[in-house]
């Protein structure tokens, strides 16, 4: 990501609300690329968004683009520069998608469609794969094909800078995968200011993530700061999910697994209990996620890891055992089960097939 | 075989002595019925005998009774033999006086009856008119109401009186001129006049400034409680589609009459109902004297113009309309206005259009035939020079009575006197017509105004 | 799917429509004249009397352009309100103009009555009274659009012209009993006043009024309908416009109001109509259209109501043929025409 001093937008102490109420206060820098703003619902993401669009004066600080205020700008030049997608959806009665389309044209265009202009539109519809849709009423499109519309016309119109809010919500996955595909290819050549509740499409496509945590506007460094964000959840890198944490019970639960099944278990089960583990290969991905979960892992690493599992299964309730392919687990977890059953803990066993999984 | 003989023997005896039981049970039977139904008979008679033994002794009774009211009703009949014997006079001047006879008006009618008068006024009610010397006399009330089943029964001259509109106080006004008797002073508690309008004629404002006329409210929504409490004994209104009032005062227990006389069609049915509001004052010989006058008077205005128009070609063409908005509210061809216009020798220049179809457009296509216009405001409300009114409204200015002048309005008093004068309002056409018609010189408009 | 009808078949056909109800209405009238004669005179050759003459020229001829021009204003007030308010229930006198005009007539009456002059100042000078009363009305609550949102905007209108029905309910219940008879129907919508003056200024307003719509529509109406935010976004000055809007749609109005009276259903299905037949709702095609389908109502039921229902207020008429027409074409599109 080049950092092009002159096109970015610079956002200096601002503070964003409605008359006396502050909402968010923001310091940032948003250069070429795309800038993904994540936050729970209600936090401010779409008042500030509003406030770098132009459509809602700061309460104080600057934002400039290019070295300019941008309020310094008539409705109409700002209107060349910035664009913003907002996240509802209107009714356009009688409006074909072409017509849709060209409204995104208003700010640019004389009298009627130039050249130049239904070019802007012919390689919007392009990209957005909507071309087969341009004669048809707005209205009687779904969701999806709406949202890529609206998202067309933004892209007619040529910004400079790009602000969506919320661009894939009520769409299904492969849409929000689409979109954010879309705008991810526009990033390469302008700022793009993206506010989402999608996580794992934002941690594919964002260059820079930030947060909304009271009132202020953070990046985030890591994915520990991401996962707080939402309340006690836990964002994991390698799945892109954000799961709960785990809970922290007297009554423990003990897991044999391996090759990821563990999270899976807890995904479907979602126990109330607090989780042990192991012994598991310390590359597994069981590992790796249970342990930012808050489970506690014994790791082929350990000195010696049977006695030590045996102890947490002293404490256990139940032992579940989840019946992987002899890869994904090293030989002494056989040895522990056969001295659990010895002690007389209650066993479960679970075929992987019945959690949705093909393991070969 | 003997034995066989023997039985063939036994079995007939057998039957034979079966069929004589038989028959001797039947005739015991016979004579049992008989004696239950004599006495049957015996119990009716005497039941009947017990019935008329009770009827006699009720009949015993309701003689002692019908004995006794006898006795009781010759008091009564001596007491008021002495009223009869007063109130014979009455009788006998009441069936002498000149009785009403209505010829024009469709909406009234009267009806004699002794010393009672019939009224069926404009909603159908049917009105008793007692004299009221014989108001004490029971019987004779009472047997008029069971005769006729009166929607109200008033007792005459009626000495309360609270009038609706300016006409039918100026109806009363001229039965007081001709018959020389004071009724507004007198008899009239009040008007219903809400000061709606203003009043043309001195003697009436005066009284309603004083007080000495109460006001008792508009005429559309009376004051409904001040009138009751007045007590009055005549309330006369007129009513139109969809009015509450006469509702609203009926259903209050008031003696209303409907007089309306300006749904009449013709000129002398307007005036007739004069006679209907004389009735109440007993001045009904006065009323029809007066009404025979007039109408003698209009037959010589008649003839003295047909004499001086005798063909159709030679009367004037007159039209007579008012505007407001654009459109043009012009009179019915069946209105008292054609009536009056075609009695004072003019022909109305829309006789052939249905009511309401008069556009600018028909006016204009006229122009040139229309000699005398006649606009239906007072200057209060319309037009007050010639000019003003052919700036206001263009498409008249090409007629040919606004170009030669002959156009009129209506003085102030024409709404409130001019339905009790109607020989002045014939007068006063017939001059506007023929302006040169001898007997009429010196004649002075009364109820129309030239404008200049 | 419906084959759509191309939009310039769709221009060409109703202008062709308007023009031979604009010429049957000066043919044709309350007195009979032979339309061969009219014909003749029109195109130079003398063949009518004086007084046919006068019909023709000084009453047909200006209440037919009064016709058209009211019907082509009240269509594209309906419209701007439609696109103002955001309602398909618009019409022109939905923020109480046509209330405020009746009333400040029936308040005039008075005026008149006191000066002395009613005839003079109620023919001559009413008009112009109402007309003021209206266009300051409107200056107001236009510039109160600017501060307001839509739905406030609704609802202060209609309240007051609530409010000023019931105002002149009661000033007419005072005036005596003829004068208030005739002020019951006097605003009931006629075509018969419009003599050549009116007819003059009619025009030139709907010119103005025309003209501002369409260079409006090229860039600044469209936007409005993907809602404030997306309009402001896209360089619409969104008070301004609105107030803009606000001002033409309720001049318009109030110049109808003025001449012709308060006539019901135009304002409000012009724009339905046009939108129905073009199957578009792009302001730049549906403005022109709405005049002209406008125009064509007011000809073709002030036809009707002067040589058929004589006497018939204009507003009946007009809602009784209007209304199974649009019901009509509303049901043959069906799903297309959602709001």
């Amino acid at each position: 990501m080049v950092m092009d001093g002159e096109r970015c937008v610079d956002v200096l102490s601002l503070v964003s609300g409605y008359g006396r109420r502050i909402i968010v206060r923001a310091t940032a820098r948003f250069c070429r690329g795309l800038s993904c703003i994540l936050g729970p619902n209600g936090a401010g993401k779409t008042t500030l968004l509003k406030t770098l669009a132009g459509l809602l004066g700061p309460l104080a600080g600057f934002i400039s683009f290019e070295g300019r205020d941008i309020y310094s700008y008539s409705i109409r030049e700002r209107a060349r520069i910035v664009a913003i997608h907002l996240s509802s959806i209107p009714s356009l009665p009688l409006l074909k998608v072409r017509d849709v389309i060209s409204l995104g044209r208003t700010p640019n265009m004389g009298l009627t469609l130039s050249g130049e202009d239904i070019r802007a539109i012919s390689e919007a519809m392009k990209m957005t794969n909507i071309e087969d849709l341009s004669d048809r009423y707005f209205n009687q499109l779904s969701d999806g094909e709406k949202r890529r519309v609206m998202i067309a016309m933004t892209i007619a119109r040529k910004p400079r800078v790009l602000i969506l809010d919320e661009p894939t919500s009520f769409l299904d996955p492969f849409n929000r995968y689409y979109i954010f595909d879309i705008i991810r290819r526009i990033a390469d050549e302008i700022p793009v200011i993206v506010s989402t509740h999608d996580i794992d499409n934002a941690l594919r496509f964002c260059d820079k993530l930030y947060y909304i945590v009271d009132g202020e506007l953070r990046e985030a460094s890591g994915f520990r700061e991401i996962g707080e964000i939402y309340g006690n959840m836990v964002l994991d890198p390698f799945t892109l999910t954000l799961e709960p944490k785990l809970c922290n019970s007297d009554k423990s639960i003990h897991l044999i697994s391996g090759c990821g099944t563990g999270v899976i278990y807890i995904r479907k089960y979602r126990p109330k209990n607090s989780i042990t583990a192991g012994p598991l290969y310390p590359n597994d991905l069981d590992t790796m996620v249970l342990n930012r979960l808050g489970a506690k892992i014994i790791t082929t690493l350990e000195p010696s890891p049977v006695d030590d599992t045996l102890k947490m299964i002293y404490n256990a309730i139940k032992l579940v055992v989840i019946d992987v392919p002899s890869y994904c687990r090293p030989q002494e977890s056989i040895t522990v089960v056969r001295r659990a059953i010895e002690m007389g803990k209650e066993v479960i066993l679970i075929d992987p097939k019945s959690l949705w999984l093909d393991l070969k | 075989m003997a034995s066989q003989r023997i039985l063939g023997l036994g079995v007939i005896a057998a039957i034979l002595i079966s069929i004589f039981s038989a028959i001797y049970t039947a005739m015991l039977l016979n004579e049992a019925r008989e004696n239950i139904n004599r006495i049957n008979n015996n119990i009716n008679n005497l039941s009947e005998n017990i019935l008329r033994i009770s009827a006699l002794a009720s009949g015993a009774i309701s003689s002692i009774e019908t004995l006794n009211s006898s006795i009781r009703s010759i008091e009564r009949g001596i007491s008021s033999i002495n009223n009869t014997v007063s109130s014979l006079g009455e009788l006998v001047r009441a069936s002498t006086e000149p009785h009403v006879s209505v010829k024009y008006a469709r909406l009234f009618q009267i009806a004699y009856d002794g010393p009672a008068k019939i009224v069926r006024d404009a909603e159908g009610q049917k009105i008793l008119l007692i004299p009221r010397t014989l108001s004490a006399q029971k019987d004779i009330v009472s047997l008029y109401t069971s005769r006729y089943a009166p929607d109200h029964v008033i007792y005459t001259p009626v000495e309360r009186v609270i009038l609706m509109s300016a006409t039918q106080v100026s109806m009363i006004l001229r039965l007081e001129d001709e018959c020389r008797v004071n009724i507004v002073n007198t008899s009239i508690l009040g008007i219903m006049w809400g000061k709606q309008y203003t009043w043309y004629v001195p003697k009436i404002s005066d009284m309603l400034d004083k007080g000495v006329l109460r006001d008792y409210g508009p005429a559309d929504n009376p004051n409904v409680e001040m009138i009751i409490a007045s007590k009055p004994d005549l309330v006369v209104i007129y009513t139109y589609a969809g009015s509450p009032v006469f509702r609203t005062l009926k259903g209050s227990g008031l003696p209303v009459v409907v007089d309306n006389e300006y749904l009449e069609n013709s000129l002398l049915g307007r005036f007739e109902w004069i006679k209907f509001l004389a009735v109440f004052f007993n001045l009904d010989g006065c009323a029809e004297s007066l009404f025979a006058r007039v109408e003698s008077t209009i037959d010589g205005l008649r003839q003295l113009i047909s004499n001086r128009a005798p063909v159709e070609s030679l009367r004037p063409v007159v039209a007579w309309f008012s505007v407001f908005g654009g459109r043009i509210y012009a009179s019915s061809p069946a209105s008292y206005v054609v009536d009056a216009i075609t009695m004072a020798g003019g022909r109305y220049a829309f006789i052939d259009i249905p009511y309401g179809s008069v556009s600018q457009e028909l006016v204009v296509s006229r122009s040139q035939y229309i000699d005398v216009l006649i606009y239906s405001t007072s200057k209060e409300y319309g037009p007050k020079s010639i000019e003003e009114l052919a700036k206001a409204l263009s498409f008249v200015k090409d007629i040919k009575a606004v170009r030669e002048g002959r156009v009129y309005v209506f003085a102030p008093t024409y709404w409130q006197l001019g339905t009790a004068y109607p020989e002045d309002i014939i007068r006063d056409l017939a001059k506007i017509f023929y302006p040169d018609i001898q007997n009429l010189a010196g004649w002075v408009l009364r109820f129309f105004e030239k404008l200049s | 799917m419906r084959s759509r009808i191309p939009t310039l078949q769709i221009f060409v056909t109703s202008i062709f429509i308007l023009s031979i109800l604009f010429i049957l209405s000066i043919l044709y009238g309350p007195v009979y004249i032979d339309p061969l004669r009219i014909l003749r005179d029109i195109l130079g050759q003398n063949s009518l009397t004086e007084s046919e003459e006068v019909i023709i020229y000084s009453r047909r001829i200006p209440a037919s352009l009064g016709a058209l021009t009211s019907g082509a204003l009240l269509g594209i007030s309906g419209l701007l309100y439609q696109i103002l308010l955001r309602n398909p229930m618009g019409d022109p006198y939905i923020l109480g103009v046509a209330s405020i005009s009746y009333t400040s007539l029936i308040a005039f009456a008075y005026i008149a009555i006191s000066l002395g002059s009613f005839f003079y100042y109620m023919s001559l000078v009413a008009p112009i009274f109402v007309l003021i009363i209206a266009l300051i009305y409107t200056f107001i609550l236009s510039i109160i659009s600017m501060r307001l949102s839509i739905l406030q905007l609704l609802i202060v209108g209609v309240s007051i012209g609530f409010a000023s029905s019931g105002a002149s309910l009661i000033l007419l219940s005072r005036l005596p009993p003829d004068v208030a008879g005739y002020l019951y129907i006097a605003l009931m919508g006629s075509f018969e006043p419009v003599d050549l003056r009116a007819a003059e200024t009619l025009l030139v307003s709907l010119a103005v009024v025309l003209v501002a719509s369409l260079v409006l529509s090229i860039k600044h109406l469209d936007p409005l309908i993907l809602g404030d935010d997306y309009a402001r976004s896209l360089g619409v000055n969104v008070n301004i416009i609105r107030l803009l809007i606000s001002l033409i749609s309720g001049c318009s109005a109030a110049i109808t109001v003025a001449y012709v009276g308060v006539i019901g259903f135009i304002g409000f299905a012009s724009p339905h109509i046009a939108r129905i037949l073009t199957g578009s709702g792009k302001s730049i095609i549906i403005a022109p259209l709405t005049c002209i389908i406008g125009g064509s109502i007011a000809l073709l039921t002030g036809l009707i109501a002067k040589t058929l229902l004589q006497g018939a207020p204009l507003t009946a008429v007009t809602s009784l043929f209007g209304a199974p027409l649009l019901i009509y074409m509303v049901s043959r599109m069906r799903g297309e025409y959602s709001w």
